[in-house]
């Protein structure tokens, strides 16, 4: 019997393990389903398919290609390790093959995934005796390899960041590619939504532009996590129908997938276990059963407080050994990273821990036991870090943590939710009008536009209008032309909404280096000087803010507070979109956001007292983005004192906003909410959840949308929890709400969802 | 109901869509007053108007040091040093085109314009210069054929960084234009040229110190180049052309001191550069082509051109040079010299215990070296990066086994000298 079964079996046995077990599934091993090599694909690829011990495949695989041969674009959405690579490589290789001119661009989301590709691609290449001119173009390529890449590289591998801001912008040194480009792939689709999707949505298409202007017309490739709308983001992406392929063809071994909810030290309180010491119990277990394994943590600190532990542990065992743990995350070395891989692949190392910079589709090989800690943020990022463990023969374990915060919660009492429905569709909006804008400002410089060239699928007249206006560009001969001294790629920033954010900038070494970055409107709020910035589990404490030439400085500190500015926003809606009243009112449209920070307060870690203040004089900071905002007429809320109606507005706010983004698939940082007692604009007491995001992406139309599950979540984690007038894990700590909260916010919850009083 | 163009407006009273200073109203109808009365000329094509300006120069013109005419005698073959490109030996200058041109940004890319190809060429005892401008974005094809046109009808072409500016950017326009992209049989890049003979006198090679440290010349009244986007955008927007005359006169300006500097440059290989000290650029570059001869003809004008760090450069690499080439006396003649000047820090004495050692087997001598060597090591304050005192050691005792072992007269060069 292997280890893990016998350990399985033993924590089965074991009551005071099960008791913290909120699901123990089985998914059961499936067969896999095969085809036979298609006609068309080229005998030597056929050949060096055979060579590494590919007879057929998988049904998935010829789905894409056929797909692919009639002309179609595909989306292939099948799970981790079901040889998803090969459904662009054979195609791409197989049409390099019958014509060596063919060009082929691959677009990752990062630089180490590019990597990985080209190492996999000359495998491939290799066996089938074929010469294939695989580079990455990125930041790391060096300048004298570069001229060779545009003129030879028969595929390209890159990332959208690049793509933006080197490579369209200089597509006259690439005629080669662009004239002869016939296939994009573009993996990890899932990972391009919200404001980053939204971008490449809108790199895309001046990507098809360029494309149009050297007679090009490449089709498609995506390939994606499982997300409930593959199909609508792809279309969404590319603009054009795509394919759609799910069925996974590829055999599946048996996996135990374990919620394990860490016990409660604080009834009172809704206080757990922590998920560190949690994963420290199950990595220890494991490692003594022999079983290789992967601990996912959310942060880089995670990563060193459980690696620190589990050296601990083994040491205790073996002093003096190589424990064969590791840790694996960003800011190790490249030469470290693949070290660890390639140990990883021959069972040299017996443990990873990492931050989800593993949970791409990095090859190391399929370990039997993956554990993550804490809620990765949706759906389709749990099974991704899931189908890290999981062999094509013997049983897997993967095991959720779940964390203190509502979410989890949520989760832990939901396991249904996160098995059973469909995961969380990604959201984007290309036409978000200040990326949109952003862009036709990029395409402009790339290409001179048409009066009346509709841009992707957008209408951008009066965009080019405006532009023309504010002299970016000059109108004649019914064209618009770039007439500016700047490169306005350069300013743009595919990962955030505006370029207009705050880098900030550690100065604790003699040589400064960024860091990070804020966007403008939560600048005053996270980086104020005095402001205690948490950047990758490290202190940092802000020395100096430059807002007019957006730029913070900080120097690492280690202090026992944080920081916390009071903040006051000013909402104002602008325009109604949609609305809907029934009982409530339900609407979401254009608002204006004000923001002002006065002041901040120090708060010691854990206790939360307040350890002293300090004033901020920093100038108001204006947002232009949608929101989603429900009202509570009156009638609804008899009997309600002003002061309940606080505290429940207030933990509702609280809540909904953690919930919401749960259902969106967004970073709990691109929602926010808000309560008005008595809101100006409706005139009764209304929350608002917002896209952190100048212009909205997406989120607010989805929340109208989908408010009930939502709001139905919402209930479900108020009314289960344990605590008694609120909590870390449901509406936030009760000193921050008031007393009984908790009954006020389940009874606004209440009203939403069946409109009285119940 | 918010329009879209309000939102606009919103968003960049925010701050959140980057637009242009200025906003003052553009002005809707290009005025083309005459700029330079007699000397335009406006062609109509099936491409639109193109206009260009044209004017000459007389062959005895001075500009900076020297007439323009002293480019007609110039060769080809003269070049190929400098340019490090045997090519040009069938290139003649008196018939090249000199190209430059002026834009819209420095950022390259695609959305940088070309507004002004400016070209000078020689023919019958004038200089011409013609500046292709270009009046709307609209009217570029019918610029960029007429220039290419021209640049066709002349084989060798010369430019200042060329290499990496005005071609590829030239390239990049006739692409976006749909037009063939034409290669000139020779192109001689002065940037280049005057890199390998400048980098090491001047501070920068930028043409505005190359005018100055090697043309004599100061420009007066001209505009600096980082102003030329501006002054075109306020032509196209505003119709302003006042400011646009001191652009076609920078540019005449570039194209007449890149007449002047390639016959400063072929002059410089011929034999009489502008400054001593070019002798040693020389000799490096003809000792990079193997033209040993020439090279130390040239090490030898340098070391006798006056300044102390020129001369002591020059003369290590020629006693380098005679050392690779086996003339050991020569080559010690020069370490001793050195070490008696006190030129070249442990350089000539490390030289000199390696000859006595292995050439003279003269091994007192060579262990005197050593031992001066160790004692210039020793003093505080000594640079002695190139040193590795663990290797002197070991040279030291290898040397007082040899000295130990065989008799030799302990008399070195220095002594002989003296």
């Amino acid at each position: 019997m292997s280890g893990l079964k016998q350990l399985l079996a033993k924590w089965r046995a074991d009551a005071r393990f099960t008791e913290n077990v909120a699901r123990w599934e089985e998914i059961p091993a499936e067969a896999g389903t095969y085809a036979d090599f298609p006609a068309f694909l080229h005998p030597s690829l056929r050949e060096g398919l055979q060579r590494r011990g590919i007879t057929r495949l998988y049904s998935h695989q010829a789905e894409a290609l056929a797909a692919l041969s009639a002309g179609q674009h595909v989306v292939v959405v099948t799970p981790t390790a079901s040889g998803k690579t090969l459904c662009y490589n054979l195609p791409v290789l197989n049409a390099i093959l019958a014509d060596p001119e063919t060009r082929a661009l691959y677009l990752f989301p990062t630089k180490a995934l590019s990597q990985d590709q080209v190492a996999e691609l000359r495998e491939l290449a290799g066996n089938t005796g074929l010469e294939v001119g695989a580079f990455t173009y990125d930041g790391d390529t060096e300048p004298g390899l570069r001229q060779r890449v545009r003129l030879h590289g028969s595929i390209v591998v890159t990332n959208p960041d690049m793509l933006h801001s080197a490579i369209l912008p200089h597509h006259t040194k690439w005629i080669k590619l662009f004239q002869n480009l016939k296939y994009v792939v573009i993996d990890e689709m899932h990972q391009y939504r919200g404001v980053f999707g939204s971008h490449v949505a809108n790199v895309l298409r001046r990507l098809k532009r360029i494309c149009r202007f050297y007679g090009s017309n490449p089709l498609f490739i995506l390939c994606s996590a499982t997300i409930a709308n593959p199909g609508e983001l792809a279309c969404s992406l590319v603009e054009e129908p795509v394919v759609v392929i799910d069925k996974n063809g590829a055999p599946r071994a048996k996996k135990h997938f374990l919620i394990y909810n860490p016990p409660l030290v604080d009834r009172e309180l809704g206080i757990r276990q922590s998920t560190m010491l949690a994963a420290r119990f199950l990595a220890r277990e494991l490692l003594r059963h022999q079983v290789q394994t992967i601990i996912f943590t959310r942060s880089r600190i995670g990563v060193e407080v459980i690696l620190t532990y589990l050296q601990q542990d083994a040491a205790q065992k073996l002093p003096g050994a190589d424990s064969g743990i590791r840790g694996y995350r960003g800011g190790y070395l490249p030469r470290e990273r693949r070290a660890i891989e390639a140990g990883l692949r021959s069972g040299e190392v017996r443990a990873v821990v990492s931050t989800n910079a593993l949970e791409l589709g990095i090859d190391i090989g399929q370990l039997e036991a993956c554990i993550m800690t804490g809620y990765p943020g949706s759906i389709a990022a749990t099974w991704q870090q899931a189908g890290r463990s999981g062999r094509r023969s013997g049983e897997s374990l993967a095991v959720l943590i779940t964390g203190n915060d509502p979410v989890n919660q949520f989760l832990a009492e939901n396991p249904d939710y996160l098995l059973h429905s469909p995961p969380e569709r990604a959201l984007i909006n290309p036409d978000n009008l200040v990326i949109l804008t952003n862009h036709v400002r990029c395409a402009a410089f790339e290409l001179p536009f048409a009066k009346g060239e509709l841009f992707g699928r957008a209408r951008v007249d009066e965009i080019l209008e405006f532009l023309a206006e504010e002299q970016v560009l000059y109108e004649s001969g019914g064209r618009y032309h770039w007439m500016e001294d700047a490169y306005p790629a350069e300013e743009i920033s595919l990962r955030s909404a505006s370029g207009e954010n705050v880098v900030i900038i550690d100065i604790s070494e003699p040589q400064p280096r960024v860091i990070g970055e804020v966007d403008r409107f939560s600048a005053p709020m996270l980086v104020h000087e005095e402001a205690i910035y948490i950047h990758g589990g490290e202190q940092y404490q802000v020395e100096k803010l430059d807002f007019e030439g957006k730029k913070a400085f900080v120097r690492r500190t280690d202090v026992n507070y944080y920081t916390d500015a009071n903040l006051s926003v000013d909402l104002k809606v602008l325009d109604t979109f949609d609305t809907v009243e029934d009982g409530i009112i339900r609407a979401w449209g254009e608002v204006r956001l004000n923001a002002l920070v006065s002041m901040f307060k120090k708060i010691r870690f854990h206790t939360h007292e307040n350890i002293g203040a300090g004033p901020v004089d920093l100038p108001e900071t204006e947002m232009h983005t949608t929101a989603f905002w429900l009202a509570f007429p009156q009638a609804l809320l008899y009997g309600m004192k002003p002061s309940d109606l606080q505290a429940g507005l207030y933990g509702l706010a609280n809540l909904s906003a953690q919930i919401a983004s749960l259902f969106v698939m967004g970073d709990p940082r691109d929602l926010r909410a808000v309560c008005q007692v008595k809101a100006p604009f409706t005139g009764m007491p209304t929350i608002y959840l917002y896209d952190n995001i100048p212009g909205g992406v997406g989120y607010s139309r989805e929340i109208f949308r989908i408010y009930k599950d939502i709001f139905a979540a919402a209930r479900k984690i108020v009314a289960n929890c344990s605590c008694r007038g609120g909590c870390p894990s449901c509406i936030g700590p009760q000193q921050g709400t008031g007393e009984n909260a908790k009954q006020h916010t389940l009874r606004l919850l209440e009203v939403i969802l069946h409109g009285n009083t119940a | 109901m918010v329009t879209l163009r309000d939102r606009l407006g919103r968003l960049r009273a925010a701050g959140e869509i980057k637009t242009g200073k200025s906003t003052r109203r553009m002005v809707d109808e290009i005025c083309m007053r005459p700029l330079f009365p007699g000397e335009e000329q406006v062609q109509q094509t099936l491409y639109g108007t193109c206009y260009f300006r044209e004017i000459a120069f007389p062959a005895t013109y001075i500009h900076g040091s020297g007439p323009l005419a002293e480019l007609l005698p110039c060769r080809g073959s003269d070049l190929v040093l400098p340019a490090g490109d045997p090519g040009l030996a069938a290139f003649v200058p008196a018939e090249a085109l000199f190209v430059d041109i002026e834009t819209t940004g420095l950022s390259g890319g695609t959305g940088t314009l070309v507004i002004l190809i400016g070209m000078c060429w020689y023919r019958e005892g004038k200089f011409f210069v013609r500046q292709y401008f270009l009046t709307d974005p609209a009217r570029e094809k019918a610029m960029l054929i007429h220039a290419g046109e021209m640049l066709e009808r002349f084989s060798g072409l010369v430019t200042f960084n060329g290499r990496t500016f005005d071609l590829p950017l030239l390239r990049t326009r006739q692409i976006l234009a749909g037009l063939p992209q034409a290669a000139p049989e020779h192109h001689l890049d002065l940037l280049f040229c005057a890199r390998r003979l400048w980098k090491g006198r001047l501070t920068s090679c930028s043409l505005k110190t190359l005018e100055q440290e090697v043309l004599e010349l100061w420009r007066t009244d001209d505009i600096p180049g980082a102003e030329i986007p501006g002054i075109y955008f306020n032509y196209l927007r505003r119709g302003e052309t006042e400011r646009l005359r001191a652009v076609f006169e920078h540019n005449v300006q570039d194209l007449l001191s890149m007449v002047r500097l390639l016959a400063v440059v072929a002059q410089a290989v011929a034999g009489s550069p502008p400054h001593p000290a070019d002798h040693f650029a020389l000799g490096r570059l003809y000792a990079g082509q193997g033209a040993w001869e020439k090279a130390i003809e040239s090490y030898r004008k340098a070391a006798a051109c006056g300044s102390l760090q020129v001369a002591a450069n020059a003369l290590l690499h020629l006693s380098l040079l005679y050392k690779r080439r086996g003339r050991w006396p020569e080559a010690a003649g020069i370490w001793a010299q050195m070490a008696r000047a006190g030129w070249g820090g442990p350089f000539p004495f490390l030289e000199l215990a390696k000859y006595y050692e292995h050439r003279e087997k003269n091994y007192r001598a060579a262990l005197a070296m050593t031992e001066y060597l160790l004692y210039m090591q020793s003093r505080p304050g000594q640079a002695s990066g190139q040193l590795h005192p663990a290797a002197l050691l070991c040279r030291r005792e290898r040397l007082r086994r040899k000295a130990a072992g065989s008799f030799s007269p302990c008399r070195s060069v220095i002594d002989e000298e003296e």
